[in-house]
């Protein structure tokens, strides 16, 4: 008999993803995703000066400001066919690579890492023997047996307390848990290592972008960051090495922690590489512009359909017809007025909410379609893209991610392995591995073009009378981020966003075809209907995104991802 | 104004949605403090958005912080509502499925386990009314900017903060 699970905010905080499971004999057979809270930014937008639209688009979102914001001048750039200076794109590629830094590492580690680690259990660990383990992988100095005893030390304090503060988790000792107390506690120790990293990502960030959370130099047509290598006031070499200096500390740990926990997590749980693979389309776009037109890029984009690397298909420029025709938005499952399918520059939002149906609407987020199907995005499809494009940077690294998964695990694995639960982890450190590389790259390229004598950062945008459409893109952390808008005489006539997470966490189609949660839960064991902490291991594994609407204070802590089995 | 508490850090920050009307209170709430006061070097003042962990460096170096925000408890639309960390609990950072659950709450967890937190954080919160996309606060809650301000002057002037306005 199959019993139903929901994993459900239950809070007055709106806005949540909620997942419903059907479990049977351990196993889940069907899956719901839902977005819990309608946004209404493109409402909003209609009929403002389209130079402003970057400004709110940032506020969509607290953890992807930037990237709203840089998909958001793109699209009206995109729309006039502004071309904007190569500074200007080296300094974007700046913040876009160091945001996606800072992001990586908090994804994993700090939203996560804790659904494999089990802290307490690295109470038992011997700090020794942690630091031959971590020696066993990496030369990382922060591996030492001191190092450990005290982590541990604070990790009893923290238990003693029965504060538990960001461990208080209630999955402690589920029969899922697998890794020895050895690698727990080096775990626990690199999480907290992690906390000093991100801040150094963040700093970094906060130089090249003027301000974060929130960036302040962006313009449609460039960036405002006035360069003068000699003046105080703007983006001089003194800022420019300290941000360099910054990437490089955040590189190395990406190299020597990030890559190897990540190897350990994947060879210790090499049951899941067969688990959570999901919808095998993918689709991401290219990034890291090396133009002013947007045709050249250093991060590759395209398609692979029914997880066959041999379909790859490139998307080319900002302009390519590849995607800009073959994106489409279906809301039959959706709480909107209608049952369409449609471009984005002919959707509208208006919402009609229903109560959850089981197969009627059931949530907020729409249903993206590329040429019809569902995609997955994000590192993992970024990263497939690439390798089957020949790229060397993410052949690289791919390659030397396998080999050590195939070393630790004791079994030998390809690509065919990371279309799964702990291989969209394993893309993710690939592609912060890539990104840390082709951020130091942007970096001198920005600086040799300085020194070329070149200080342009700026060309004016002019609004002809009548319509223009354009789309912008980014890779954005979480994956293809596109923005479409539709402008008339000026001012802004339809925008709408489609986002990564309404790709990955959007619901079923007109023809029954699944989301990609929905359809990587299905198989996935559940050793315990009540404590669902593989549901968590699959959906943290995408990085979800859509809960960005609402911030109250909540200050009783209720409970908040309530778990009920019907 | 003694010597110890001058060199405090004190830090301002203003949490919410500016695109979810009243949600967005302590952002209004940001702007209009630094458009109408003078602040002295010691005061840090940050509109944290909808941000969560980004705001950690931020927090940590502050000996003192006041945080402007709504709050999700029952009451009439409007309510200020004072509570200090020590007040509150934070929820369960695992079982949350997005980095946006991770909240202002949480981050101070994590703060107190780098022990980087601030000595005293203080939150005066208002119940908000209408939480439709929008981007301008009703008419509920707009007054309430000078209330919340008010009551922060008078805090800020305890600890011999005092800030003027601006000529």
């Amino acid at each position: 008999m199959a019993q139903r699970i929901v994993v459900d905010p239950v809070t007055r905080i709106e806005g949540h993803l909620r997942i419903d499971a059907e479990v049977d004999n351990g196993f889940i057979t069907k899956a719901w995703s839902s977005g819990q809270m309608w946004r209404g930014i493109e409402n909003i937008l209609q009929g403002r000066d389209p130079r402003d639209a970057w400004v709110f688009t940032q506020r969509i979102c607290g953890v992807c400001t930037t990237v709203h914001a840089l998909a958001s001048v793109r699209t009206v750039e995109n729309a006039l066919g502004l071309e904007i200076p190569i500074n200007a794109q080296y300094i974007r590629n700046l913040v876009q690579s160091i945001h996606a830094l800072h992001d990586h590492i908090v994804h994993f580690y700090v939203l996560s890492a804790l659904d494999w680690v089990d802290v307490v259990s690295a109470l038992k660990a011997d700090p020794k023997k942690t630091t031959q383990l971590a020696e066993s992988i990496s030369n990382w100095p922060g591996n030492s047996t001191n190092r450990f005893k005290a982590v541990q030390a604070k990790v009893q304090a923290i238990v003693d307390s029965g504060q538990l503060g960001p461990f208080a988790n209630a999955y402690w000792g589920h029969p899922a848990m697998a890794l020895p107390p050895e690698a727990n506690l080096m775990a626990v120790s690199h999480y907290l290592e992690a906390l000093d990293y991100q801040r150094k990502a963040n700093e970094a960030l906060a130089i090249i972008s003027g301000k974060t959370p929130h960036i302040q130099n962006l313009s449609v047509g460039g960036v405002t960051a006035a360069i003068n290598l000699d003046n105080e006031a703007t983006l001089n070499m003194e800022r420019l090495y300290w941000v360099k200096q910054l990437v490089e500390e955040v590189r190395s740990f990406i190299h020597n922690v990030y890559i190897p926990d990540i190897v350990a997590v994947a060879a210790l749980y090499k049951d899941w590489l067969q688990y959570g693979a999901g919808v095998t389309n993918y689709m991401a776009v290219p990034d890291m512009v090396l133009d002013t037109k947007g045709e050249s890029f250093d991060l590759p984009g395209g398609t692979i359909m029914g997880g066959d690397l041999t379909t790859v298909k490139p998307i080319k420029s900002f302009n390519d017809p590849y995607f800009h025709d073959n994106v489409a938005e279906c809301i039959s499952h959706s709480w909107y007025d209608g049952d369409w399918t449609r471009h984005p520059y002919e959707e509208d939002t208006v919402p009609k909410y229903t109560e959850f149906q089981d197969d009627g609407k059931y949530t907020w987020l729409k249903a993206p379609r590329f040429q019809g199907e569902p995609m997955q995005v994000g590192p993992l499809a970024q990263v497939l893209v690439g390798y089957a494009q020949g790229h060397e940077l993410t052949v690289k690294y791919s390659n030397d991610v396998l080999a050590r998964i195939s070393g630790l695990a004791g079994v030998n694995v390809g690509p065919a392995v990371l279309h799964s639960t702990p291989g969209r982890h394993a893309a993710r450190a690939i592609r912060a591995a890539m990104l840390s590389d082709l951020a130091l790259k942007h970096w001198d390229l920005l600086v040799d073009n300085i020194g070329s004598g070149d200080l342009e950062i700026f060309n004016k945008p002019t609004f002809p009378k009548g319509i223009q459409k354009g789309v912008g893109f980014h890779e954005a952390p979480r994956g293809a981020l596109s923005h479409w808008i539709v402008i008339e005489d000026g001012t802004i006539k339809n925008y709408q966003c489609v986002v990564p997470s309404t790709w990955n966490a959007g619901p079923r189609d007109d023809k029954g075809k699944a989301g990609p949660y929905e359809a990587s839960l299905i198989g996935n064991p559940m050793a315990q209907p009540d404590m669902p902490l593989e549901v968590l291991r699959t959906i943290h594994s995408f990085d979800p995104c859509i809960a960005c609407a609402v911030h109250m204070l909540d200050p009783y802590g209720q409970e908040f991802a309530k778990v009920k089995v019907l | 104004m003694t010597e110890n508490i001058k060199r405090k850090t004190v830090g301002i920050l203003g949490i919410g949605n500016y695109l979810v009307r009243d949600e967005g209170f302590g952002v209004h709430f940001i702007e209009r403090l630094t458009k109408q006061y003078d602040l002295p070097d010691n005061i840090e003042v940050l509109d944290g958005g909808t941000a969560g962990i980004m705001l950690s460096p931020f927090i940590e170096q502050l000996d003192i912080l006041y945080v402007i925000d709504t709050v999700a408890i029952d009451g009439e639309p409007g309510t200020i509502h004072r509570f200090t960390d020590k007040d509150v609990r934070s929820g369960n950072i695992a079982t949350r499925l997005s980095p946006h659950q991770v909240g202002l709450l949480e981050i101070l967890d994590i703060c107190r386990l780098r022990d980087k937190a601030p000595q005293y954080v203080e939150m005066i919160t208002v119940i908000p009314e209408d939480l439709t996309s929008g981007i301008e606060l009703t008419k509920c809650l707009e007054p309430k900017l000078d209330e919340v301000m008010q009551i922060l002057l008078a805090e800020l002037k305890k600890i011999d903060c005092d800030i003027r306005p601006k000529e």
